[in-house]
């Protein structure tokens, strides 16, 4: 997975204008932007790009986007 | 569950709305315009239809089959079972479809069942009805389906109270030519993603279900009010739904091609067209009409049909897919032909 290009991807689900702000050790819950509809538009997007349909669990169970990451690779290897 | 139940046919199709709209855009005061636009974007719903306070969903459903049974011409004497679908029932005993058999005349021969499903409703419904038919017990079934889910939403609830609204509808299903395929899959894990967890028989409605409490969100809601897990609902939609819909259309020896319409269940625009992008299939095939009307629950089939499938229309019907989703958790598909049935638009459209 390309770094640079998921944040691009999170960025543009959150409507967020710089992407470059983000980092895997962004608390992304604590980002202004962030909502239950964001949360969707993640999960979606993630389904989408990735091939991988995260749970309730795996969002709410994560904290950084370094956290989503990890959760996307364990889904991968499933 | 997987069936095919053959001389069974949909003959007709009608809707009844409640007069009362909802504008999404009156909740700007209350919850901040930026707020309501970001919601209306997500989901589409821009106005619900809510029920006056004294009216119920039976009473919807009765006048749904009343204008039904006029515009058919059909003799309600005919009709030889009754399913009322729904999970805003007028009592908790006796069941309501007992009730309806009498408001509408219904001949005392009548068979009648209160199935108490949300969003996969409408398919249990009929597949009743279809099974009744089948097994030589009945000829003509009235399948009922409809909820006043505004009033079990607490007002602070901005999450739900700006996505579902109420509907009544009504279905003939009768002995006839046709076939239908069925599909219905349960994941009872599910059972409290989307819940009203006080006023049964577990947990009744006491002084502490009826807190307050506010969420992550700041959406607020007691244990007497629904409430619904979005995250978790989302992904059961998207990772269960288009492979029933597939399985059903390989088990129908269909080829996908065919299939002229596909009615998703309304739950919001953003819902619908990600099922229908996991199913691969273009927007013309999938229509969506929660913009009016919202989420109406077990009515959201019959709703889309009624409105979209009434006048001059662009869907091929002969191979038509019906499908509905949510609480439960449960979903379940209907493959069927729908070209010879009538469709009548929403009263008080």
């Amino acid at each position: 997975m390309e770094l640079k290009e998921f944040f691009e991807n999170f960025a543009e689900v959150m409507d967020l204008d710089d992407a470059n702000s983000l980092s895997e050790n962004t608390e992304f819950k604590e980002l202004e932007e962030w909502s239950s509809l964001s949360a969707l538009g993640l999960m979606a997007m993630i389904d989408e790009q990735y091939g991988v349909s995260l749970t309730a669990a795996d969002i709410r169970g994560s904290k950084t986007i370094g956290d989503i990451i990890e959760k996307i690779k364990s889904h991968s290897n499933e | 569950m997987k069936t095919v139940i053959e001389n069974v046919t949909i003959k007709a199709v009608n809707s009844w709305l409640p007069k009362t709209r909802i504008e999404m855009t009156s909740f700007n005061s209350l919850y901040g315009v930026e707020e309501v636009n970001s919601i209306i974007k997500a989901t589409g719903v821009e106005r619900i239809r809510v029920a006056d306070n004294d009216m119920t969903s039976s009473d919807m459903c009765v006048k749904a089959a009343e204008a039904l049974f006029e515009q058919e011409q059909f003799d309600c004497s005919q009709i030889d079972g009754l399913v009322f679908v729904s999970q805003t029932t007028d009592w908790l005993l006796p069941a309501t479809s007992i009730s309806i058999q009498d408001r509408l005349g219904l001949s005392k021969d009548t068979v009648c069942i209160d199935i108490h499903y949300g969003c996969s409703g409408y398919i249990y419904g009929i597949f009743q009805a279809a099974a009744w038919i089948a097994c030589g017990a009945c000829k003509n079934v009235l399948v009922l389906a409809g909820d006043t889910t505004s009033r079990m939403i607490n007002p602070n609830d901005k999450s739900l109270r700006m996505v579902f609204g109420d509907c009544g509808t009504a279905t003939i299903v009768s002995k006839g030519e046709g076939k239908m395929g069925f599909q219905i899959n349960s994941d009872g894990s599910g059972s409290d993603r989307l819940i009203v967890p006080a006023g049964g028989f577990r947990t009744p409605v006491s002084e502490s279900t009826s807190i307050l409490e506010w969420d992550a969100d700041k959406n607020g809601r007691t244990q007497n009010d629904l409430f619904m897990d979005g995250m978790a609902i989302f992904n059961f939609a998207i990772t269960k739904v288009h492979k029933q819909v597939n399985a059903l259309i390989e088990d129908m020896a269909w080829n996908k091609e065919d299939v002229g319409f596909y009615g998703l269940h309304q739950a919001n625009e953003f819902m619908v067209n990600y099922v229908r992008k996991k199913l691969k299939i273009e927007a013309e095939l999938a229509p969506v009409n929660v913009k009016n009307y919202g989420n109406t629950g077990p009515a959201t089939l019959p709703l889309l049909l009624s409105d979209l499938c009434s006048e001059p229309h662009q869907y091929n019907l002969q191979k038509s897919i019906l499908t509905g989703f949510g609480v439960g958790l449960s979903w379940g598909s209907i493959a069927t032909d729908l070209s010879e049935t009538k469709f009548y638009s929403p009263i008080n459209k």
